[in-house]
């Protein structure tokens, strides 16, 4: 089995975030299938290098770093472009992109990537293994308080959801097999920006509202149209 | 001169580091109040391969050196150095006594087990009359045709009742003492030999302690490690690598107690602003950091030395003795700046200061190591 994992690096401030979490699922898939397991780093300059060698410590057999001077003004559709644009070419049955922490904690960029290659994508996946079915893998995708138990046909997309109850760590051999060998970097090619991301920045945590229960229309539309006038909103 | 750790070994650091924080720090209070060792997750190191570090692959371990060891000591005993000990004794003492003086059939009948971190190695030297004075042991080793006999009791064996190989000193010739000094290995089960009583400690009390008894203990004579009478060399040489362990085991414990004391002069606040703020604490902690700086160097220096075979008798000697003050004292100083809190046990601290007191006890006490460092002065 062949599995090309997806990762975006993104810029925050001064501090770049590396999702991990389809990394984990591909090494989780590895463990008990022995696939072949290609990492993409989608980063700004070389800093992808470190992350691709942290792959391959955890389990992964190569990666290449892809680089975007201008990532982080490009929008979701480029990425997907430029993910799309290096993994045509290749062989694979089975795409995983993370969730988290790129994306603003959505997930469109696997699904655009998926909708580029044109094959099936799966958002929000738990737990994947391969089907007793030949050519298929089960799949549970976990939907805000339900868990979806699907079963989908290879070659498909999907982005998985991290697991930071089992992490899974470097071992020694994956170290020594990361560091003993040259990390290729390429240059993101294929996409046409058509729109600009200014500027980036975190924001403060929101606050929990008040939640007021047991009343009338006309109550809650005079207690939002007080709190709104308190903050001199009108 | 390179003061930086490369890509690589920072990778391995970072891989333990994140091991340790996730897995041996939940539990560490109650296995250190409940005298219990994590076998489990001694063996899931092991087979992340972080256990037989400094040793070559076909004989179980990694194909690292002493400085990856050293690193994985450190890291493991900022968090637990019950781990960290029972980790360099199996690596240090126990390896490093087949290491030194077995035959390469030997070193691959008795490694693979204990460096994949399978299983746990022991060291039996100590005697009740026998510490500082090594070469004192009474515990015999008789020759009786193709067997050797064994006769004696061991004491303060860490790993003694978790370990299945034990690298045991007994005199083959008694009326020459040290010179009469023999190494064998013994299996765990062979008919003769128990475990006696097990120790309850100050410190270090997940670490599992405890004598080792040997009546008529019938081995067969291909567990003789090296040549009968060169075993005082043997352990000689088992314990200088040791000590770069202990000295790494000190500094880890010296760094976990640190950022605990830093995170907390940041958080407490007393009259009105962070504890810090009180320059008193916070040129405390300068100090601090320079005596661990000054003790990681040493211990970094004495390792690298070993891996690059250099002579590394006085580098490790002398680590041992920076870096196990430095474990006392800044635990002890931590304990001090987290006042009431840093007596709790839930702070951590307070166990950190009692683990770091035999530190500076085995492997040679730090008096010994004062001796073999003055000695090669006044050669």
């Amino acid at each position: 089995m062949k599995i090309i994992v997806l990762t975006k690096q993104v810029k925050i401030g001064d501090t770049v975030k590396c999702d991990f979490a389809g990394i984990e699922a591909a090494v989780r898939i590895k463990e008990h299938t022995k696939a072949d397991v290609i990492v993409y780093v989608l980063c700004e300059k070389s800093d992808g290098v470190m992350q691709v060698r942290d792959a391959i410590a955890m389990g992964c057999d190569r990666g290449e770093v892809i680089v975007a001077d201008d990532l982080g003004e490009l929008d979701i559709w480029s990425c997907a472009r430029i993910f799309a644009e290096h993994v045509e070419p290749k062989c694979y049955d089975l795409i995983i992109s993370g969730g988290f922490p790129t994306d603003a904690d959505t997930v469109p960029l696997g699904l655009l990537t998926a909708n580029i290659l044109g094959i099936t994508s799966i958002s929000h996946v738990e737990n994947i293994c391969i089907s007793e079915k030949a050519g298929y893998v089960d799949i549970d995708r976990r939907i805000e308080d339900r868990l979806e138990l699907l079963n989908v046909k290879l070659p498909c997309l999907i982005s998985a959801l991290s697991h930071p109850e089992d992490p899974i760590y470097k071992t020694v051999s994956g170290i020594n097999k990361a560091y003993s060998k040259e990390i290729p970097v390429l240059d993101a090619k294929g996409y046409d920006n058509k729109a600009i991301v200014l500027d980036t920045f975190k924001l403060g945590e929101r606050k929990r509202g008040v939640s007021l229960t047991a009343i009338s229309t006309d109550e809650a539309v005079s207690a939002i149209i007080d709190k709104i006038t308190m903050q001199h909103l009108l | 001169m390179d003061f930086q750790l490369s890509e690589k070994r920072l990778a391995l650091q970072q891989a333990i580091r994140e091991f340790a924080e996730n897995e041996l720090a939940p539990g560490v209070i109650e296995r250190d109040e409940a005298s219990e060792y994590p076998l489990e997750l001694y063996k899931k190191l092991g087979k992340m391969g972080y256990v037989g570090l400094p040793y070559e692959e076909k004989y179980g371990g990694s194909g690292g050196d002493y400085l990856d060891y050293a690193i994985a000591v450190e890291e493991i005993s900022k968090v637990d150095a019950s781990m960290g000990i029972s980790y360099s004794v199996a690596m240090s003492l126990y390896g490093g006594s087949v290491m030194a003086a077995a035959t390469e059939e030997q070193k691959l009948e008795f490694l693979p087990d204990v460096l994949s971190g399978r299983t746990l190695g022991a060291f039996g030297l100590t005697e009740p009359n026998a510490g500082s004075d090594a070469g004192g042991c009474v515990t015999t080793a008789e020759k009786k045709g193709d067997k050797y006999v064994l006769n004696g009791l061991k004491c303060f064996n860490t790993n003694g009742p978790l370990a299945d190989h034990f690298a045991v000193y007994a005199l083959t010739q008694p009326e020459l003492g040290a010179k009469g000094l023999s190494c064998f290995h013994v299996k765990k089960g062979t008919p003769g030999f128990t475990i006696g009583k097990i120790e309850n400690k100050m410190g270090i009390r997940a670490a599992q302690v405890s004598e080792l008894v040997f009546e008529n203990c019938e081995i067969p004579e291909t567990a003789l490690m090296g040549q009968e009478g060169q075993g005082f060399k043997t352990a000689m040489k088992a314990l200088d690598g040791g000590r770069i362990g202990v000295a790494a085991q000190g500094l880890g414990i010296a760094e976990g107690a640190f950022e605990i004391a830093r995170k907390y002069l940041m958080t407490r606040e007393q009259f009105g602003k962070p504890i810090y703020r009180n320059q008193h604490l916070a040129f405390k902690m300068a100090e601090l950091e320079c005596e661990i700086e000054q003790a990681k160097y040493m211990v970094y220096k004495a390792a690298l030395d070993k891996s690059e075979g250099r002579p590394y008798t006085i580098p490790a000697a002398k680590a041992k003795l920076v870096c196990t003050n430095a474990a006392m004292h800044v635990t002890t100083e931590a304990v001090q700046m987290l006042g009431g809190n840093g007596f709790m046990r839930e702070y951590h601290v307070e166990r950190m200061m009692r683990d770091a007191k035999i530190t500076q006890i085995y492997e040679g006490t730090n008096e010994i190591q004062k001796l073999v460092i003055s000695g090669a002065m006044f050669r």
